[in-house]
């Protein structure tokens, strides 16, 4: 953005609490790949190092994954619903009752009622896979300026019926539609709030649009066919994301005083193994350093879109990996192409985990 | 204070009746408002898309983000070589959806953006048009983009406060959604849009809003003779003659009657544009912005001139 108040700032948020839902189903990649398509093809796995997907059953739906994930969020949390100023869902995809597209209203009023936020306002931001972290930017603007005291940010993503249009049809790596066949389906839900000590909490966030790639990455519905369609220039996507996206990065580390190697975690947008490793050593190279860990989190889960950063957070939290005072990065890299880094301190919430 | 309304601008359906409709309507709106502001695009430090119907309900990317791109805000690679440049003069798009309250909660967010001083100036857009052509039943919204600047307030002077409030006991009084149509003999499956609307809503949505307009005047302390200015949303039909009965002062409420074309999102924008361009808006000292729609959601919006 062209602001001019990018230096860092006093932290006026935290992360209060994080919850997930992934569905029970399971569907491995390897069975998406039909024998007489092509060997390379059946790389996919090695490539993308995603094993298996959570994919919905019936009866589950945009609003059910990001239900169940703001009950979660609201179990780990001190807050009760009714207690929340504000609910922002954040997801791509939009189908409730099953498959149905809804325009209207907005999903996360159907999400404040079901969880019975009565005292929220609500509405719904989409920006592709970096959903979550601008409904969390938004959140902390609100709370910076005194107008609420906590925001839910929570989406559900039921966004596997991308890979119905491209199954059966790819026959090489270089088809658009194969990263349809790499996202699964999960909700995850985090609550923001007014922070009270200057240690910890979100220390930096800061957004941009490089509109000019734009057109890489879209997904949309088409008249004649029921599902939704995603086509990807996936390699050019993750050339200009990684070139890009240094400058960004560098920037944030500098107004907030750190080196790369003063991070302890690194969340990106995970979207494929061997593209988060090519990426991070192109990073290392331009920053001379690395950062302590980097979260890749694709195994069981693939790419769940606006959800991942959420969802990988929260499986380090149950598995302990961080402790107060870590440095952590999540790097939103989205069809846009948005770039945006969001820099917290790891706090007590810690210890509500695992 | 909060910020200020710098310019507004809109876009009806003229020539763009060829594919990517909301696109083409959305960016003349935006370069229109940029142009009559004598603002480049990238003065923009965010873009705010926040209509609900689009092309072929695009999912991603957020349609800001293609909005930003037709009207040239786009990074160039000396930009980012330039190593002494700590600010990069690159917008943030995204879209909001919040059904005929979008663009409110949209002026809401660049007012907080301006106000912390993270952005100078931002630009609310938004537009609807039916995703699927002619597929659709119930639906009647004309075609129409508006685009708004908002910049940094003077003292006194600019948005003073927001207000919202959802009454989900009425989340059924208006639907829309897609549904696929199975084809049968010699016609295609297809999907089509369809709009759900009770016959109470109008009046749910005038008896939700005068309670949202309440406590916005409760919280401002200010009265409702205090208000020389109404813009309201302009759907669902029926709604501003209903809202004048109900708060007496019709001669104050921007009604817009064009032949009996419906308008959704940007509705009030075009009441806006209406007073902007009459000046009835810089002359008023206190102006009401008041949206509704689907959920059913109000929103409320105090704007003080100087």
């Amino acid at each position: 953005m062209t602001g001019q108040n990018l230096q860092s700032r006093k932290p006026a948020s935290r992360i209060e609490s994080v919850g997930t839902f992934v569905p029970q189903k399971r569907l491995k990649i390897s069975d998406l790949v039909e024998n007489k398509q092509s060997l390379a093809l059946k790389k996919l796995q090695l490539l993308t190092g995603i094993h298996q997907k959570a994919v919905c059953s019936d009866g589950e739906d945009t609003k059910t994954l990001a239900v169940k994930a703001a009950m979660d969020c609201l179990k780990f949390s001190s807050y009760r619903a009714r207690d929340l100023d504000m609910i922002v869902s954040c997801s791509i995809s939009r189908h409730l009752d099953g498959h149905v597209y809804h325009c209207e209203p907005p999903v996360s009023l159907y999400i404040k009622n079901a969880i019975g936020a009565v005292n929220a306002v609500n509405f719904d931001v989409i920006n592709a896979c970096a959903g979550m972290l601008t409904g969390v930017y938004i959140a902390d603007n609100f709370i910076r300026r005194g107008k609420i005291r906590n925001c839910m940010v929570v989406s559900g993503e039921y966004i596997t019926t991308l890979g119905n249009h491209a199954t059966g049809k790819i026959r090489s790596l270089a088809n658009p539609e194969l990263a349809s066949l790499t996202v699964g389906d999960a909700g995850a839900a985090a609550i923001v709030e007014r922070q009270s000590s200057e240690a910890n909490g979100l220390f930096y966030l800061d957004f941009f649009t490089l509109a000019q790639y734009s057109h890489l990455c879209t997904a949309r519905q088409k008249r004649s066919f029921p599902y939704p369609i995603m086509k990807t220039r996936a390699r050019k996507l993750h050339r200009v994301s990684v070139s890009d996206s240094k400058n960004i990065v560098q920037k944030a580390l500098e107004n907030s005083g750190l080196t790369m190697d003063q991070i302890d975690y690194m969340i990106p947008h995970q979207t494929s193994k061997s593209a988060i490793k090519a990426g991070l050593k192109q990073y290392e190279n331009f920053f001379k350093a690395k950062p302590g860990n980097t979260i890749i989190n694709l195994k069981n889960f693939g790419n769940t879109a606006s959800t991942s950063h959420f969802l990988a957070l929260y499986c380090c939290l149950q598995k302990r990996k961080f402790k107060p005072g870590d440095r952590i990065l999540l790097l939103a890299l989205a069809s846009g192409l948005v770039v945006g880094v969001i820099l917290l301190t790891m706090d007590d919430l810690v210890e509500r985990y695992g | 204070m909060g910020s200020v309304i710098e310019m507004v601008a809109v876009a009806e359906n003229g020539l763009f009746f060829m594919g990517n409709r909301y696109l083409k309507l959305a960016a003349a709106a935006a370069r229109r408002c940029l142009l009559n502001a004598g603002r480049k695009s990238k003065d923009m430090g965010m873009i705010v898309n926040t209509g609900v119907y689009k092309d072929n309900n695009l999912g991603e990317p957020a349609l800001a983000s293609l909005i930003q791109k037709r009207i040239g805000a786009v990074s160039t690679p000396d930009l980012f070589d330039n190593k002494v440049c700590k600010f990069f003069a690159i917008p943030f798009s995204f879209d909001i959806n919040n059904g005929g309250c979008g663009w409110m909660s949209g002026l809401q967010v660049v007012d907080g953006f301006i106000q912390t001083g993270d952005i100078f100036s931002g630009m609310v857009v938004t537009c609807d048009t039916e995703p699927f052509g002619t597929l659709f039943t119930n639906y009647k919204y004309h075609p129409l983009a508006a685009a708004v600047i908002l910049s940094s307030g003077r003292e006194n002077a600019g948005f003073i406060d927001f207000q919202s409030k959802s009454f989900p006991q009425y989340r059924n009084k208006y639907k829309s959604y897609v549904v696929w149509k199975h084809g049968n003999g010699r016609k295609m499956a297809v999907n089509e849009l369809k709009v759900d609307i009770q016959e109470d809503f109008v009046d749910l949505c005038v008896k939700s809003a005068l309670t949202t307009l309440e406590n916005l005047l409760k919280s401002s302390k200010l009265k409702l003779s205090d208000i020389d200015l109404f813009i309201p949303s302009q759907s669902p039909t029926g709604f501003v003659e209903k809202l004048a009965q109900q708060i007496g002062m019709a001669d104050r409420i921007v009604q817009m009657n064009h032949k009996n074309k419906e308008y959704f999102t940007a509705g009030p924008a075009l009441a806006l544009e209406k007073v902007w361009r009459n000046g009835s808006f810089r002359r008023s000292r206190y102006i009401v912005f008041l949206s509704v729609g689907s959920g059913i959601t109000t929103a409320c919006a105090l704007y003080k001139n100087k």
